[in-house]
């Protein structure tokens, strides 16, 4: 017991570690690229200047509860695909089509919103989320099926449904999906398929049920994992799909339920940024927004826990908050973020490889 | 003449187990030394320290009278010893030629790879090493592919070769053959180290012998001074009790299990007939059907043709899981990679057949409280020594998993008929003895064993009757009215007559 006490608090510390070397690293480039100071100034000044503004945006007590309420709404999409990366790999089935499920689950949700909006508000919102639901699930399915029938990895058919979902996306919004007489989009969702928000001091907030959602599906994953027996079977499959086939489990199945659950969570994404996030409605953009891929990076980084996962798309999506600061008030570009998410990623995976926790990733 | 390579004082400890303490040797050149033990004895470990792979905590090494120290393999290769693992480390896919000349520079260029080539003929002729330098690595018997081991080093021009446990894999006529190469070796000047634990093969070929027992330099002396029943005891520390087995006829048990006509990968035509209270051993050397044997008995594969029964009901359809239902247990032949999940738990490996049936589970949930009594129970009667039911099965030596394994198959409740494959491969002698009095315990239970081994002296101590299994076809041996020489013969294929078991 207190064995893994000081290894959490060792690696809570290295973590820490590493995040604060890659943000530093991080905000000397950017000042030494001329951000955050005016010119002949020293960098010194520049990364103070923007130390102080991602300060501000810091969720400590006695700082603006806004910055929460961003964080919180920016972590909801990447925390369930996040979530969907945790339960594939956990068994052993590389799911790298967060993406593609994702914007699956856009497509189906806004399907169903558009065209059950006459119905009451929570039969809309939850027969919306649950198409979401199927969308994702169903593409993850198409690669479940190629490997059981053909033996094509899942890594590769995943990888590769991404790009048909996106080519998918695009000519729905040049045909059946298109908006008369608008660019390139589809209608915006009645009001009353759009999910409820948050009240706070009387005013509505950005944040939605949607985080709610997502930490309820974190909770019921954990679960799951922890006290089922298909968790228990998903487990043994991933750690060692020979010993769970010669124990007797159907380890085929197992993958193809596993994936249906990853393409279900990524899926359920899309429903909820497409029902709870303006535009409420389907874009070109729709199709490029990463979530799936961040996706993969927050399930790592939450070391495939559920509750990691939580934690690291609630802080993934405080650096989403603190970028954007940096770029509306020092012009400093947003894309900085991929990069720094990239570096704390490769750092954290570096840093608690086997050493300390010794699980498989 | 001073010693090649000594050895003083090495202490390695692996967390709270002393691996090694104060071993000291000396290995002379033109000789060869064996190193004897039981498994765990420290013989790898000591090795592994000489070749770089493991630094000691104390000690030193000197060759030629000169300390030096050896921080990797390079080194080690540098100061001109090799090392042939028990696991062959080979591109498959590569030639013989280009697996050899892997991490060499001189002959890096195309145009030299034909003058490679005759020099590596040339030097496996002298060795009796006969080997194709352009036949791919993958495409080779094992007895090849340990050839092409001892070239690489050689290749090196090392003075000192180890081989850790040459002959486990090997054939018996594949191990005389290397004999001779060792024989040839020493004759060129080389030593090398021999690591075994079979007594006959060290008298053989070895002319100095170091005896190790838990970490500890228990004789060292002259190979050939003391009779094989001193040796042993040195080795063991005590002296081992034979099993004497009381056989009876068992025909007029009932017939529990049965199988026809199976064909399936190798397996061409294998009828057995298994009646309680039986252990049917079956010999033969790896690799002639004995995994697809146990596979297709157990459910894990489809048989082309031929039936399976269990008490009588014909089985040949169901799934490993109802066949585990219905009483069959399997103990797989890789106990990591087949019988345990390393990461999970003591308990849920426990479970691991049954986690999905009461008491372990209700209405697709664990019952976790029912899974850890039921684990204690296992760990107390199995004698498991685990820090806890929660522990990772990884933490566990290997005759601690393997227990974990029994307990699964044969302790949760009482199996009809048992599938064992090298159940004691890699094991210590107590551990050994414990899997075979499981075994003997079920036998006299009233169930039927199925005992595949590529151990003789296990199969001869345990089972009733012997078939042996070549080019997937099965054979009744005379056992135990004949002795080994006729097993032998159908091991090798040499007589392929007799009747169906």
């Amino acid at each position: 017991m207190l064995r893994s006490a000081w290894i959490m608090l060792a690696r809570l510390a290295i973590s820490l570690l590493a995040v604060s070397i890659c943000l530093a690293m991080a905000l000397l480039v950017l000042a030494w690229l001329g951000f955050g100071r005016q010119p002949g100034e020293s960098i010194w000044i520049g990364i103070r200047q923007m130390a102080q503004v991602m300060w501000e945006r810091s969720l400590l007590p006695g700082h603006s509860y806004r910055y929460w309420i961003q964080t919180l709404v920016a972590a909801t999409p990447i925390m369930l695909t996040g979530l969907a990366v945790a339960v594939a790999f956990r068994a052993g089935v590389l799911n790298i089509g967060g993406e593609g499920q994702y914007i699956a689950g856009a497509i189906a949700a806004t399907v169903v919103g558009l065209h059950a909006g006459h119905a009451p508000a929570p039969v809309v919102q939850s027969l919306l989320l649950i198409a979401s639901i199927f969308g994702g699930a169903a593409l993850a399915s198409v690669a479940a099926v190629l490997g059981i029938w053909r033996k094509v990895p899942v890594v590769l058919s995943t990888l590769m449904l991404n790009f048909i979902a996106i080519v998918v996306l695009k000519s729905l919004l040049q045909g059946w999906l298109h908006e008369a007489g608008a660019q390139l989009q589809s209608e915006q969702l009645p009001e009353s398929a759009r999910l409820p928000h948050l009240l706070i001091d009387g005013r509505w907030t950005q944040l939605h049920l949607g985080f709610v959602i997502a930490l309820c599906c974190a909770l019921l994953l954990s679960v799951i994992l922890r006290y089922t027996t298909l968790g228990f079977r998903l487990r043994a499959v991933g750690e060692n799909s020979t010993a769970a086939r010669f124990a007797g489990m159907p380890v085929g199945r197992t993958a193809v339920i596993t994936l249906a659950m990853s393409g279900a969570l990524a899926g359920l994404a899309g429903g909820i940024q497409i029902s709870a996030v303006p535009a409420y409605q389907l874009l070109p953009s729709t199709g490029a927004s990463g979530f799936g891929f961040t996706g993969i990076a927050v399930g790592l980084l939450g070391r495939l826990s559920p509750g990691g996962v939580v934690l690291a798309a609630i802080f993934f999506g405080w650096l989403q908050t603190a970028f954007a600061a940096l770029e509306e008030q020092l012009n400093a570009p947003f894309l900085a973020l991929q990069a720094v998410q990239g570096m704390i990623l490769i750092a954290m995976l570096i840093l608690t490889s086997d050493r300390l926790t010794r699980r498989r990733v | 003449m001073p010693p090649l390579v000594r050895m003083e004082q090495i202490s390695k400890r692996f967390g709270n187990v002393a691996a090694l303490s104060d071993v000291s040797i000396s290995l002379r050149g033109g000789r060869v030394h064996g190193l004897l033990g039981e498994n765990g004895a420290g013989k790898s470990t000591l090795m592994n320290v000489l070749y770089g792979l493991i630094q000691p905590e104390r000690g030193s090494i000197s060759i030629d009278d000169k300390t030096v120290s050896i921080r990797s393999p390079l080194d080690a290769v540098r100061h001109g010893i090799g090392m042939v693992h028990q696991h062959f480390m080979l591109a498959g896919a590569m030639t013989v030629l280009d697996n050899v000349l892997i991490g060499d520079r001189r002959f890096g260029a195309i145009l030299r790879r034909r003058e490679a080539a005759e020099r590596l003929v040339a030097l496996a002729e002298s060795m009796a090493l006969q080997i194709d330098p352009a036949a791919r690595c993958e495409d080779l018997s094992v007895g090849q592919q340990q050839r092409v081991e001892i070239l690489k080093a050689l290749w090196r021009d090392v003075r000192l070769l180890i081989l850790d446990e040459p002959t486990t894999v090997l054939t018996p006529s594949e191990a005389e053959q290397l004999f001779v190469a060792v024989n040839r070796l020493k004759a060129s000047g080389r030593s090398i180290v021999f690591i075994s634990h079979r007594l006959g093969e060290i008298r053989q070929v070895c002319d100095d012998l170091t005896v190790l027992r838990r970490g500890t330099v228990v004789y060292d002396g002259d190979a050939q001074s003391l009779s094989n029943a001193e040796l042993s005891q040195i080795m063991v520390g005590r002296e081992i009790a034979p099993l004497r087995l009381q056989r009876d006829d068992p025909s007029s048990r009932p017939l529990v299990l049965e199988a026809t006509g199976l064909t399936a990968g190798k397996l061409r035509d294998v009828s057995l007939q298994i009646h309680g209270g039986e252990i049917l051993g079956i010999a033969g050397v790896d690799g002639n059907g004995q995994q697809e044997l146990a596979e297709v008995l157990v459910g894990l594969r489809s048989a082309a043709s031929g039936t399976v029964r269990l008490a009588g009901q014909d089985i040949t359809h169901r799934s490993a899981s109802e066949r585990f239902a219905m009483g069959m247990a399997h103990i797989p032949n890789d106990r990591k990679a087949e019988g345990l999940v390393g990461t999970m738990s003591v308990a849920e490996n426990l479970v691991l057949k049954q986690y999905n049936a009461a008491p372990f589970s209700r209405g697709g949930f664990l019952s976790l409280r029912q899974m850890r009594t039921t684990a204690q129970q296992m760990v107390e009667r199995f004698d498991i020594r685990t820090y806890g039911v929660d522990a990772s099965v990884a933490t566990l030596s290997g005759g601690n998993a393997q227990k974990v394994i029994l307990a699964r198959e044969l302790g949760l409740r009482e199996p009809r008929a048992v599938v064992a494959i090298n159940p004691s491969r890699g094991l210590d002698l107590a551990a050994t003895e414990f899997v075979h009095q499981q075994l003997l315990n079920i036998r006299k239970q009233g169930g039927a064993v199925l005992l595949i081994s590529s151990e003789l002296d296990e199969l001869f101590a345990l089972s009733d009757r012997i078939a042996v299994l070549f080019a997937g076809r099965l054979t009744l041996s005379d056992f135990p009215v004949g002795g080994i020489k006729s097993i032998g013969q159908l091991m090798t294929g040499a007589v392929q007559s007799g009747s169906p078991a």
